[in-house]
């Protein structure tokens, strides 16, 4: 399984029932130990938000500002917000930005935030997440996505081995991820902690730099 | 450190200020069950019209309204009217979506139980994760929405989407198959009609086959109290719980994921099966009587005629029958596992399990019943006859000892076998110089069991494993038969796991790949490796493939890992993919092949 796990898609006997089966022992082992056991209280801090090890960092690492993204690569908006968010990035240069992937329109949300995080393993997350962002619509395929990073210069064959090498910190990451937006009672994506502001809608380049200034002015 | 409080002191504060920003700041942001409220209504012409009224602001995309049948997981057609051509944003194209008010309608035709999903944003804020409800067509009661695809399983698979790896199954494995499209047809009572019919096509086929001497000599048991009637009642208990036994198969698939037939082919349980059949044959010949408690034999063997006991008896080797003697793959049986894996309907994947069985067992239920009212009755021919099935119980024995021991170790138990019948017809007994023609017929058909019992004892001997051809070991180093020439110019790569066959199938560079799934005690794959894959014209139609085989024999998790990924239920299954990797549709095998449906199967792969 180890050396196909991101791709493999409906495959019937047993799969289905497997599938089924394990979201079963999945939920009576929540049931069981409570939720802490699988999101430690920890991972719900503003420290794992802002810190988590795991997630990948953009703009400046030392950045006296934080804004952290939660986004789908499924999400018109999210997608309308890459150019400007990086803009004011650029920018501004004292901004320290941390990815959020949290996968939850579409299944293909999913494979795309796995091999975007596999990317963070050759050093090049921020390539993986410019092309599935930059791919038009919401809705979209597994296999325009495995062609946006191909045409991004990824050798997908690595790609997917490193998504299958990483898989149980992958998931895991997205899990936290996961558990991090519904903690803080996020309803959809895209959602930007800018500071201490939560912002959910698609800012502009001028919105963006409205809310760093007030929250420069507000800490 | 105080340092360190202070820091956690900040950072619990901003999550405190976040979820009040959070609420601040969604406090115009609905949750998705109040931005889009759906209600349903049967119209006159009995089409069900779903309206969801949209608050303003918010907007459901067309293209992702969508309706599933909740039992079989197949699309229900929906019919929508064509929404506003939104631009979501002038870098990322236009969709369809409505405001304020979207409809959408079912036809009368919809199953009872519908999943219907819808999707929406606000505009310029936030999408919103997909929710389903669960429309009960009958009573119009909906569901509570379920939000999201399931998080839980991020791993699962996307509907519709059959590329595993490197390679694509044909679409035909899935959407609940050849049930799915027989529901479609004529409901559940046609499935089952399907089903029993199926089965009388089995009936003839190796997999039935060995039950007919079980069943005979299960009968021959009974001795001189044995009627029509009494054989009609046993035989249809045979064959009850031989069905039983199928539909129990589907049960167990539906709860662990499992082909029970091959978890059950374990030593264990092929021991112990000939071990009841020797303990059986040896009631036959009467050496219970001689040694053993009679209360004991009547447990065992359940001797005294007319009892319950022989009738739970015969059910109980139609039972093990259908699980362990003759466990065989086949296309129908193949179909009811991978329906109920797909659907997780259990009942309708049994019911159509076990009209199988049925059909399988109505020409055994004829078998037994007339065979009944021929075989004799009186006097010592009845001793006679059940010598004769105390031999076909050790065979039978014998038969299922070689799924597990070595050929060599199995031909030698035949010699054995032969030797003591050629005794038993009376091959040592001196024959007078006035001895009537019976008697010296008996005489030579001992001579000829005992000659081919030497036989089969120099070939184990001489290291021959094949009962068919026990000296032709002898003669496979010159030349030998055309057969031999065959079966060393077929060659197979062994795969063991799934990455050696994504390995093969990897650098098949534009070479179609045969793949089999073949098992030591698979009856019908014997049958197969020995008249379908050595012929000649196969032989020459697999040139240029790259061929594949998979041992199930020993079912363990790399096995499992492979039939789940290629969607395999057991031996014999063979499947076809074309140069580009993919599964060539409607070319795959399951269960008996013949020469003519695997040149097919090759022909489509290779276009």
């Amino acid at each position: 399984m180890q050396n196909h796990r991101i791709h493999r898609t409906a495959t019937p006997f047993a799969t289905a029932a497997w599938d089924r089966r394990s979201i079963l022992m999945g939920l009576t082992a929540l049931i069981g130990a409570g939720i802490a056991t699988r999101v430690g209280a920890d991972d719900l801090s503003a420290e794992m938000i802002l810190n988590d090890p795991d997630a990948p960092i953009g703009g400046n690492p030392n950045g006296d500002l934080n804004i952290v993204s939660f986004f789908d690569y499924n999400c018109p908006f999210c997608k309308r917000t890459v150019d400007p968010l990086s803009a004011v990035l650029a920018s501004d240069g004292n901004i320290r930005h941390i990815y959020k992937d949290w996968p939850i329109l579409a299944q293909s949300s999913v494979y795309g935030a796995k091999l975007a995080l596999a990317a963070k393993y050759q050093n090049r997350y921020e390539d993986a997440y410019r092309a599935l962002m930059g791919i038009e619509g919401s809705r979209i395929p597994e296999d325009r996505m495995r062609q946006a990073l191909q045409a991004a210069g990824f050798d997908m064959a690595q790609l997917e081995a490193d998504a299958n090498e990483y898989d149980a910190d992958i998931t895991t990451l997205l899990q936290r991820n996961n558990a991090q937006a519904e903690g803080l009672g996020l309803r959809g994506t895209p959602v930007f902690l800018v500071g201490q502001f939560l912002v959910a809608s698609a800012l502009d380049e001028a919105g963006f730099r409205q809310v760093v200034k007030d929250a420069r002015d507000a800490a | 450190m105080p340092r360190q409080i202070f820091l956690r002191l900040i950072t619990s504060l901003f999550v405190a200020l976040w979820s009040l920003s959070a609420a601040a700041q969604q406090q115009d942001l609905l949750q998705a069950e109040e931005a889009f409220r759906l209600t349903v209504e049967r119209e006159t012409n009995d089409t069900i019209e779903m309206r969801w009224q949209i608050e303003d602001g918010y907007y459901l995309y067309r293209d992702h309204l969508e309706a599933k049948n909740r039992a079989t997981g197949e699309k229900v057609a929906l019919h929508t009217d064509p929404g506003i051509v939104e631009a979501e944003d002038a870098n990322f194209g236009p969709s369809e979506v409505y405001y304020l008010e979207a409809v959408a309608r079912l036809g009368a035709d919809a199953p009872g139980e519908v999943a219907i999903t819808y999707q929406g944003c606000k505009k310029d804020s936030i999408c919103y994760p997909p929710m389903t409800v669960a429309l009960d067509t009958g009573s119009l009661q909906l569901s509570e929405p379920v939000v999201g695809f399931g998080i839980a399983a991020p791993l699962s698979p996307s509907a519709g989407n059959t590329e595993i790896g490197g390679f694509t199954l044909a679409d035909e494995t899935q959407n609940g198959g050849m049930i799915g499209s027989l529901l479609a047809i004529g409901g559940a009572g046609w499935v089952i009609a399907s089903f029993l019919v199926f089965g009388l096509l089995l009936a003839f086929t190796p997999c039935v086959l060995p039950m007919y001497p079980i069943l005979s000599a299960t009968l021959a048991r009974e001795g001189e109290a044995l009627t029509a009637r009494r054989g009609f009642v046993l035989s249809t208990s045979y064959v009850l719980a031989m069905a039983a036994a199928f539909g129990l198969l589907g049960i167990v698939a539906a709860w662990s994921g499992q082909n029970l037939q091959m978890v059950l082919q374990s030593p264990y349980a092929i021991g112990a099966v000939s071990v009841l059949f020797v303990v059986l044959a040896a009631s036959m010949f009467g050496l219970f009587e001689l040694q053993l408690p009679s209360a004991w034999v009547n447990r065992m063997a359940g001797v005294t005629a007319g009892s319950r006991g022989s009738v739970s008896g015969a059910a109980g080797m139609g039972f093990l029958s259908a699980l362990i003697v003759g466990p065989c793959v086949t296309a129908p049986l193949a179909a009811a596992l991978l329906y109920i894996a797909q659907t997780s309907d259990a009942y309708l994947g049994a019911a159509a399990l076990f009209a199988l069985g049925l059909g399988q067992g109505i020409p055994l239920i004829a078998f037994g019943t007339i065979g009944s009212r021929a075989l004799p009755r009186a006097g010592a021919w009845m001793v006679q006859i059940k010598y004769v099935f105390g031999f076909v119980f050790l065979g039978a024995a014998i038969w299922m000892t070689g799924r597990i021991v070595p050929p060599q170790a199995t031909l030698a138990l035949w010699a054995l076998l032969l030797l003591t019948a050629a005794v038993f017809i009376g091959v040592a007994d001196r024959l007078t110089a006035e001895a009537a023609a019976g008697p010296r017929f008996r005489k030579a058909a001992g001579l000829a069991l005992s000659l081919a019992g030497v036989i089969f004892a120099i070939g184990a001997a001489s290291g021959g494993g094949d009962p068919l051809r026990p000296l032709g070991h002898f003669g496979a180093g010159s030349g030998g038969s055309q057969q031999h020439v065959a079966e060393t110019s077929t060659t197979f790569i062994e795969a063991g796991s799934m990455p050696d066959l994504m390995q093969v199938i990897s650098s098949a560079d534009g070479r179609p790949t045969f793949v089999y799934f073949t098992a030591d005690w698979c009856v019908i794959c014997k049958t197969i490796e020995r008249d379908v894959l050595q012929n000649a014209e196969i032989i020459a139609g697999l040139d240029g493939f790259q061929r594949v085989r998979v041992d199930l024999t020993a079912l363990d998790q790399t096995n499992q890992e492979m039939m789940r990924d290629l969607a395999v239920v057991g031996p014999p299954t063979m499947i076809f993919f074309d140069g580009d990797s993919k599964e060539a549709s409607g070319s795959r095998l399951i269960g008996d092949a013949t020469i003519a449906t695997l040149k097919a199967s090759l022909e489509l792969a290779r276009r």
